[in-house]
């Protein structure tokens, strides 16, 4: 079964079921992470990463875990293993702690653990995990600081630390960085459970090793990375070379800044080249170089390698350039803690981008077109909730964002199909001072196509039962008018999202009148769209919050009018808009469509579409 | 042969030749290579038409749509956003340099009328040519070829030739157009076209009359990707320098083709 010389000489069967195994165990080192925590990022949320590396660092397997996670983590296993090989070592049972986006996290919220694994003394492998944590002890609660200017005002940086050495917490370094939270409890939570995830991975890999052999295991992860790499390459030769351009623009009050991005492709090898891309930013928009690194590893695992085994493998066939000083490869000590939602996902989206550009070059490909949803903006309440308790909650609503069209359907409706999803309503209202009007399905605001953008979710909310009549908020995301979903070949993006805060509503007597409001013409008030701000909830306020919406495939006019039907029917799309955007004519009263008028109308626009112009 | 580009646009090779056409109705767009954007017939429309809550845009936006001239068929849509439509300025468009890293191949150099009175201390393009020397030497250095031009009225005349600082070389080639827009006459374009460029890096001016026009007609008429190194170029006034850069920030369906850049900014690969 084993031979010395090669990681080839695995035999296949072998190599399935142990390979598989290992990717089982990363994916029970999430659950347990899961299934132990208390918060709802960790409970509801899935804003957490587990996965397992090799003794060099090398990614070996991950669980069903945000790849760029899995990138910035392969990252801080080599840091640890670089700087506690000067001064203390890395000895059996130890987990150490790392949260700096200037070494290698992505914002200081999301705080890994890393930790050895040892077979007989051997050091055999590395498990990591990240969790978003409830507080970081920013100036803002809850981390996603607007008003930031530099990286002191974001809370807690830690380059790498021991929080457990060789089995033993070490109480006091816990104590310490819990006390510096907002929430202790919580963050005590959140560490915990990562620990437990740990506890877990490094029991099941030393059984898992004692019993197949180091050197055959040994084996069979390189094997597993060999796999991988082949796979893509192989599959990276038979798409057409060439080179693919794509920008986006986050747009606030605060400045404009463009991400911009051209893929070349020559072979098996893949440049993503991020030259031209605006200055860092004011606001805490920007990535760190390996953050930037991992959207790339994130979009390719997205796309043209969605169904290889995720590991260093994907890594080797790509490159990433960065210019330093710009808002993908940010310098000390620029803000970046609102980066996960805005300079990250708007890098994710170019790099889908032109990758999709890539495959809409090859027959065998095109098909798997899938438009990328770039964001959208995000909201984080804090205050005193009704059980007289400090909260502090991101509303964690984006998963709720429609996906993009794809090249033969359309996108998926209130699913961003990501690795995040959305606390429930009733959750929220049980633990946070809040009472929804109503979250639903945005009607006419997904982008139009031959094949429709996801439709995104609408919702309103107030203050409700807050002790002290008010509650903070923090508007974060990707700002800006398109910042959902882009369309693709003649398709349209979703409607901007956005989000507004109604000043003095209506909102108190209509309840007193037992009358829900479904409308916010009903609301009254004075409307003000939140840029990245900080602001206040008070009593008779209320929040009107679109996600993102995904942006169409191809022509409106080339919809099948059977489907726009089936959308007004579903109360996606209106009459009206079914005629305006998509040409086709439906009776309201009978639900049915006029196809000879339909065509009639859709003859008339492609005529005036030839002719216009200038 | 054909293989296809993206939705309804397709490659196709045939006895030699390849062009981009309409895959809907073979309509035949531009030669391969060339930007078929240019070709297809392109409307300016409301945000509105995108669907009811797109108006949040109206006024900062416009929905940019490219059909096949030859069917109709839409071949692509954008959102063109522009703070300016609904705040107006007092003042003109600010561009921002960026880095800038170009193909060697494909791209050419034009210096615009740097003749000999701009080894001349008292002449307001003097104090460009020292440092449009280094560049040159560093795009010669990559093989990129260099063209240079004069005004008309300075052939024939001790004035006529390129200034002595920027070392033209043997094999560079000296155009006289008889207009500010360089290609008049078309012997620019001829020579552009041989060198199978796409991408022009401009240097010299003066920014409101040469400049101004040759690289409108580079981007709008021909569909080059247009570089301006903001300190290889020159005005005679900061009034003018800035009108002309605004200028390139707006011009209607030609302003996405511009990048501005600094000398040492640009590099060639």
């Amino acid at each position: 079964m084993e031979r010395k010389d090669s990681v080839r000489t695995v035999d296949p069967v072998t190599f399935e079921i142990l390979s598989h195994r290992l990717q089982r165990i990363a994916k029970e080192m999430g659950t347990t992470i899961e299934r132990v925590g208390g918060t709802v990022n960790t409970t509801q949320m899935h804003d957490y990463m587990a996965s397992l590396y090799r003794a060099d660092g090398e990614i070996l397997a991950t669980g069903e875990s945000m790849p760029w996670h899995v990138a910035c983590a392969g990252f801080t296993v080599k840091w640890i293993i670089e700087r506690f090989a000067g001064y203390d070592g890395v000895n059996e049972d130890d987990v150490f702690l790392l949260n700096d986006p200037y070494v290698s996290a992505v914002h200081q919220s999301d705080v890994y653990l890393i930790s050895p694994i040892h077979v007989e003394g051997r050091l055999i492998a590395w498990s990591a995990s990240f969790v978003h944590v409830m507080d970081i002890g920013a100036m803002s609660p809850g981390g996603d600081s607007p008003e930031a200017k530099e990286i002191c005002h974001e809370g807690l940086r830690i380059p790498g630390i021991k929080l457990v050495d060789r089995g033993n917490l070490r109480k006091d370094v816990f104590d310490t960085l819990i006390n510096m939270t907002r929430r202790p409890d919580m963050v005590a939570l959140d560490i915990n459970c990562q620990l437990a995830g740990h506890s877990v991975a490094k029991s099941r890999m030393r059984q898992f090793y004692t019993l197949h052999g180091v050197n055959l295991m040994d084996a069979v992860a390189a094997q597993m990375i060999d796999y991988s790499e082949r796979a893509l390459r192989k599959r990276l030769e038979a798409i057409p070379d060439g080179e693919w351009n794509d920008s986006a623009a986050i747009e606030s009050r605060e400045g404009s800044w463009t991400v911009r991005l051209t893929l070349r492709k020559e072979g098996s090898r893949m440049v993503f080249d991020f030259t031209g891309t605006d200055p860092q930013a004011s606001v805490g928009v920007n990535l760190p170089y390996h953050a930037t690194f991992g959207t790339c590893f994130e979009g390719l695992v997205e796309t043209v390698a969605y169904d290889f085994p995720r590991n260093h493998g994907l890594f080797r066939p790509i490159e990433t350039i960065a210019p330093p000083g710009t808002l993908v490869n940010v310098t000390h000590p620029a803000p970046v803690s609102l980066n996960t939602t805005s300079g990250g996902a708007t890098a994710k989206y170019v790099v889908v981008s032109v990758l999709n550009g890539m495959l809409a070059g090859s027959e065998a490909w095109r098909d798997e077109i899938m438009v990328r949803i770039w964001g959208g903006r995000r909201v984080r309440t804090s205050g005193v909730n009704q059980h007289g308790m400090f909260y502090s909650t991101s509303l964690a609503m984006s998963p709720l964002s429609g996906s993009g069209a794809r090249a033969t359907m359309d996108g998926v409706d209130t699913t961003k199909l990501d690795f995040m999803t959305c606390p429930n309503v009733e959750w929220l209202e049980m633990n946070c001072p809040m009472l929804f009007l109503y979250r639903r399905h945005a009607r006419d605001q997904q982008g139009a196509g031959r094949f429709r953008g996801g439709t995104g979710a609408e919702m309103a909310f107030s203050v409700h039962k807050a002790p002290e009549g008010k509650i903070e908020g923090v508007a974060f995301g990707v700002a800006g008018l398109v910042n959902g979903g882009r369309g693709i070949f003649g398709g349209y993006p979703g409607a901007p999202s956005i989000l507004v805060h109604l000043e003095g509503t209506a909102l108190g007597e209509k309840l007193h009148a037992n009358r829900m409001p479904q409308a916010l013409d009903e609301l009254g008030g004075t409307p003000r769209v939140l840029p990245y701000a900080s602001f206040e909830l008070g009593q008779d306020d209320v929040l009107y919050y679109t996600l993102g919406m995904g942006g169409g495939y191809g022509s409106p006019l080339d919809r099948d009018p059977r489907a726009v039907l089936k959308d007004v029917e579903d109360e996606l799309v209106s009459v009206e808009t079914a005629l305006d955007v998509y040409g086709v004519v439906i009776d309201p009263d009978s639900f049915t469509v006029d196809f000879l008028a339909t065509e009639e109308t859709r003859r008339q626009r492609l005529s005036e579409n030839r002719g216009a112009g200038s | 042969m054909s293989r296809p580009l993206r939705e309804n646009l397709e490659l196709v090779e045939q006895q030699g030749a390849e062009w981009v056409q309409c895959a809907a109705c073979g309509h035949r767009l531009c030669a391969a290579g060339e930007d078929w954007r240019v070709a297809c017939v392109t409307r300016l429309l409301p945000p509105g038409r995108m669907g009811p809550f797109h108006r949040i845009m109206e006024g900062r936006a416009l929905l940019e749509e490219r059909y096949c001239p030859g069917c109709g068929v839409s071949l692509d849509a954008t959102v063109i956003i522009n703070e300016e439509r609904s705040t107006p300025r007092a003042g003109p468009n600010r561009v921002k340099p960026e880095s800038v890293v170009l193909e060697a191949r494909g791209t050419a150099v034009v210096v615009l009328d740097l003749n000999t009175k701009a080894d001349t201390a008292s002449q307001p393009s003097q104090p460009l040519v020292r440092p449009a020397r280094a560049f040159l030497d560093k795009a010669r250095a990559a093989s990129v070829p260099v063209v240079f031009t004069v005004v008309v009225w300075e052939k024939d005349t001790p004035d006529g030739a390129v200034a002595e600082a920027l070392a033209r070389r043997e094999r560079e080639p000296v155009l006289y157009p008889n207009g500010y827009d360089k290609f008049i006459g078309g012997e620019l374009r001829a020579l552009l076209e041989g060198w199978r460029t796409d991408t022009l890096v401009f240097l010299g001016g003066a920014a409101n009359f040469a400049l101004l026009y040759t690289a409108t007609t580079a981007a709008r008429a021909h569909g080059y990707a247009v570089v301006v190194p903001m300190d290889g170029i020159y005005a005679h006034s900061d009034y003018e320098m800035e009108y002309t850069l605004h200028q390139f920030t707006v011009l209607p369906r030609a302003a996405g083709r511009f990048r501005f850049s600094r000398l040492a900014a640009v590099e060639f690969r």
